[in-house]
């Protein structure tokens, strides 16, 4: 009986240490660690990040944010750690909340070698974030939508796609990025507009983008709102039809920064140069589908993206005023967003 | 001296569970006082805060509603089925509850998805029905809880003495038997389930958030990750601690019920009737409902390819790992500190004990999307560094190994206790209650320290409620999503979150391959908390 009870209490100490940490062998555990929080979806993140532990040699722990917080969920936990700071990279989907953190003194500069090539429109001045990776926000409908969908935001307010529309929540992730785009190109006047006319015809807000494109492949919904990668999730499936955006296109490109008072700024810096390599990028622009490099030497293959690569390097360069247009918008927009 | 050290103790674990919400609420109410506009985040008068408390409400009371519903047939088979049925209708009835409520809301979007139901939802697009996403979310998580209902009245059934039974045939028609004698002997077991699972609903936000239910869980947590302050979200969550009160009410005085009516006949075997044999059909109807459908979606899914399950437990390796080690930790730590403090209290006063109970059980009633918030607000200082953030290396490999484990985990094994210690100690409490207390009291006669006499006598005669409290607590934290995704740190995450990723990313074979494997964990804990049952039965 007391062999058996031994033997339980020595199953469950063995279970639990194997779940912890391997690093026991490792005498210089701690100073290989890197934390890495990150919003690019963990599908695509992970091969990168297991590439990256083998070239630098580093120990990366990540933390990713959920899809219904995207972004905004790991930006809101730099800010509540601010006295305290956990993480040390930061590397978004998106760059609205990394502007903010920046605005809020929450990120130290470095400017990493690797990013020499990296247009000057993708990168800060200061070095406080680097853009790895561009997606663009385009309007996608259902290819047997008896209405014309033009690709055009207004015609997503006409009646016929009334209660069939969907964007994903713009408090979080790219849809706030395209919030602050508008707001910018069109003036906060017009953007809470717009907005307003689409809640009257009935749009469905929902968790992601992702959520918005799989949507209208299933015809639960007829047009929307979605990011590049997400279209061309849903275009294997044949069913969503790709519609490309008036004139001035939003990107949005992904970025990577340090937090500052890192606890590991070395290692942090040595991940950010990794992370920031052009083979990195190559990698991410062949595994995320629809992300558009932010260096024009990488090659891309879909004819889609390539347009659009296009009139990328054409597109006004007005990033710096997206946090400021962000903090006037924020507010009444999700005044109009909550209104049922 | 030993009193002391039991007092000490139990203000320990009171302190734990209560700190973090009086430090939350402490500055949502010194908030509230310079701006007292935000007391208004509290009441249901904005259009947005009715809809949220309406949302919350009908999810709650609807699923109740199905639970009864779909519990009842359910029940009856097990208390007045076939006896030789019986052990498989008790498995069965059980699988449901090692399916967290997220994968049932992924199968049954995913159901809804077949051809058939695509065709009516394309015919919907055209003529969009008024259906309120909370009728679609209560039956799922009515699918997930109604084992609750069926389990309970079950054991109601199993009480009930056989001479009023037969008393109650004898009384006329069967109606009139059910009305006068069944209903006021059963009703605090249908309704104490019904409030559980309402209670449970609405504590719910993975499957309402997948199913576009606006409910406050869900957004409470979008707020609050779309930079919300932590002291809004508490008191836009206070509605919820009294709906959770109320719906949990009827749980407390069932309990109440039971003990005075007594359990005395429950281990007699019981009649099968023809109630039984109908409730049989309706339950193997609705176990094709829950857990087979479910399970036949993620297995369509994978499409025969076995090959997605290396794949993703490669992907997820870490996550893998950390759900069996944190919950196999958890597990037996958490029934451990439940005894120790059931066991600490036997020597107390009725009174003094009805209080710790009380202290220590009130805390359930928070919902876990603000225990999360509290939890983080709290822990996230200086003082806390072991478990949040981690101390800075030592040089000496061993104690940073121990510092880095406990940086990545701590937190996590914190998150599982404030949870689920309050009803693990709840549980434990009822069966320790129901003991003999002389023979404690014969062992310290007799020189037993009182720790000795808990180790002797209380644990063995405990053992097999301490196994199904600890195979149960295994099941629940391996499932746990809704803290987890709050208070994990960089490296400690476990298998609920990423698979609520890929779930919103629609990567059906990796969401079904680590859904089966989640399903089968919390299987095998569940397969391993009706074995303790039946050793407690034999």
């Amino acid at each position: 009986m007391k062999k058996t009870k031994n033997l339980g209490v020595f199953g469950v100490l063995a279970v639990s240490l194997f779940g912890c940490s391997r690093q026991s062998n490792a005498p210089v555990a701690a100073s290989n660690r890197v934390v890495l929080y990150c919003s690019v979806d963990d599908v695509y993140a992970r091969p990168i990040i297991r590439d990256l532990e083998k070239q630098t040699g580093l120990k990366i722990d990540v933390l990713y944010d959920t899809e219904a917080a995207k972004t905004a969920g790991l930006a809101n936990r730099i800010r509540a750690e601010k006295s305290r700071p956990q993480g040390d990279v930061f590397w978004s989907s998106a760059l609205l909340q990394t502007l903010l953190l920046n605005r809020e003194g929450l990120l130290q500069p470095y400017i990493s070698p690797s990013a020499k090539d990296v247009p000057k429109a993708f990168k800060a001045k200061d070095g406080s974030w680097t853009g790895l990776g561009v997606r663009a926000r385009v309007v996608v409908s259902n290819r047997f939508v008896k209405t014309q969908v033009q690709p055009d935001l207004w015609t997503l307010l006409s009646g016929g796609l009334e209660n069939k529309v969907g964007i994903s929540n713009p408090q979080f992730g790219t849809g706030s990025d395209w919030v602050a785009t508008l707001a910018v190109r069109w003036g906060q006047t017009r953007a809470l507009d717009y907005f307003r006319a689409l809640k009257k015809n009935g749009v469905h807000i929902l968790p992601g983008n992702s959520v918005v494109a799989e949507k209208i492949a299933r015809y639960e919904l007829l047009a929307g709102v979605t990011d590049t990668d997400d279209y061309f999730a849903q275009k294997s499936n044949a069913v969503s039809r790709y519609e490309l955006w008036e004139g001035k296109a939003v990107f949005i490109p992904g970025s990577v920064a340090i937090l500052k008072n890192a606890p590991h700024t070395e290692n942090a810096q040595k991940l950010v140069d990794a992370l920031l390599h052009i083979e990195t990028e190559k990698q991410l622009v062949n595994t995320m589908i629809g992300v558009i490099p932010t260096r024009p030497q990488i090659k891309i293959t879909q004819p889609e993206l390539k347009i659009l690569a296009a009139r990328m390097k054409n597109a006004p360069d007005d990033t710096a005023k997206w946090a400021g247009a962000w903090d006037e918008i924020r507010e009444p927009l999700a005044e109009i967003l909550l209104k049922d | 001296m030993r009193l002391r050290f039991s007092v000490v103790f139990t203000a320990l674990i009171v302190a734990f569970l209560w700190l973090p919400f009086v430090s939350l609420y402490g500055a949502a109410l010194s908030s509230a006082l310079s701006h007292p506009t935000h007391f208004l985040e509290a009441l249901p008068l904005r259009p947005l805060q009715r809809s949220l408390f309406f949302n919350s409400l009908m999810l709650s009371a609807l699923c109740g509603a199905f639970s009864l519903l779909f519990g009842v047939p359910v029940a009856l088979a097990l208390a007045r089925g076939p006896r030789k049925a019986r052990p498989l209708i008790a498995l069965l009835t059980a699988l449901p509850l090692a399916l967290p409520p997220t994968l049932m809301a992924t199968a049954w979007l995913e159901i809804t998805r077949t051809p058939p139901a695509r065709s009516l939802a394309s015919l919907a697009a055209e003529r969009p029905l008024p259906i309120a996403p909370v009728f679609i979310a209560a039956p799922v998580l009515a699918l997930c809880y109604f084992p609750i209902v069926a389990f309970a009245l079950a054991a109601a059934l199993r009480a009930l003495p056989l001479e009023i039974e037969e008393a109650a045939r004898l009384f006329g028609s069967p109606r009139r038997a059910i009305r006068r004698v069944y209903l006021p002997l059963l009703w605090p077991a249908l309704l104490g389930a019904a409030g559980l699972c309402g209670a449970l609903a609405l504590w719910e936000m993975g499957a309402p958030d997948l199913l576009d239910a606006r409910t406050y869980s869900v957004e409470i947590y979008r707020a609050h990750s779309a930079g919300g302050e932590a002291n809004l979200a508490a008191l836009r969550g206070l509605p919820m601690l009294v709906l959770g009160a109320f719906l949990l009410w009827p749980t407390m005085r069932a309990l109440r019920f039971y003990d005075a009516v007594g359990q005395g006949s429950a281990h007699r075997e019981t009649p099968v009737t023809t109630a039984g044999a109908f409730g049989l059909f309706l339950a193997f109807a609705l176990f094709l409902a829950s857990p087979i459908a479910p399970i036949g979606v993620f297995l369509s899914q994978l499409q025969s390819e076995w090959h997605v399950f290396p794949e993703v437990w490669r992907a997820n390796l870490s996550e893998l790992r950390n759900t069996i080690a944190l919950s196999t930790f958890a597990a037996p730590l958490l029934t451990i500190v439940a005894l120790a403090l059931v066991a600490a209290w036997k020597t107390w006063p009725p009174r003094q004990r009805l209080a710790a109970l009380t202290l220590c059980a009130l805390p359930i009633l928070f919902p876990p999307i603000t225990l999360g918030i509290a939890l983080v607000g709290f822990f996230n200082r200086d003082a806390f560094a072991l478990v949040y953030g981690g101390l800075p290396p030592t040089g000496i490999a061993p104690l940073d190994w121990i510092y880095e484990n406990c940086a990545r985990y701590g937190m996590m094994v914190l998150g599982y206790a404030a949870r689920f210690l309050p009803l693990v100690i709840v549980l434990l409490y009822e069966a320790a209650r129901r003991l003999d207390d002389d023979l404690l009291e014969a062992a310290q006669n007799l020189g037993a320290s009182p720790g000795r006499a808990a180790r002797t006598i209380l644990t063995p005669l405990l053992r097999p409620a301490l196994m199904g409290v600890a195979a149960l607590l295994w099941a629940l934290c391996a499932a746990e999503l809704t803290v987890s995704v709050l208070v994990n740190q960089p490296g400690g995450q476990t298998l609920p979150v990423p698979i609520f990723n890929l779930m919103h990313i629609g990567s059906t074979a990796q969401v079904a391959a680590l859904s089966l494997t989640l399903f089968a964990l919390t299987a095998l804990a569940v397969a391993g908390l009706s074995f303790a049952l039946n050793w407690n039965r034999k």
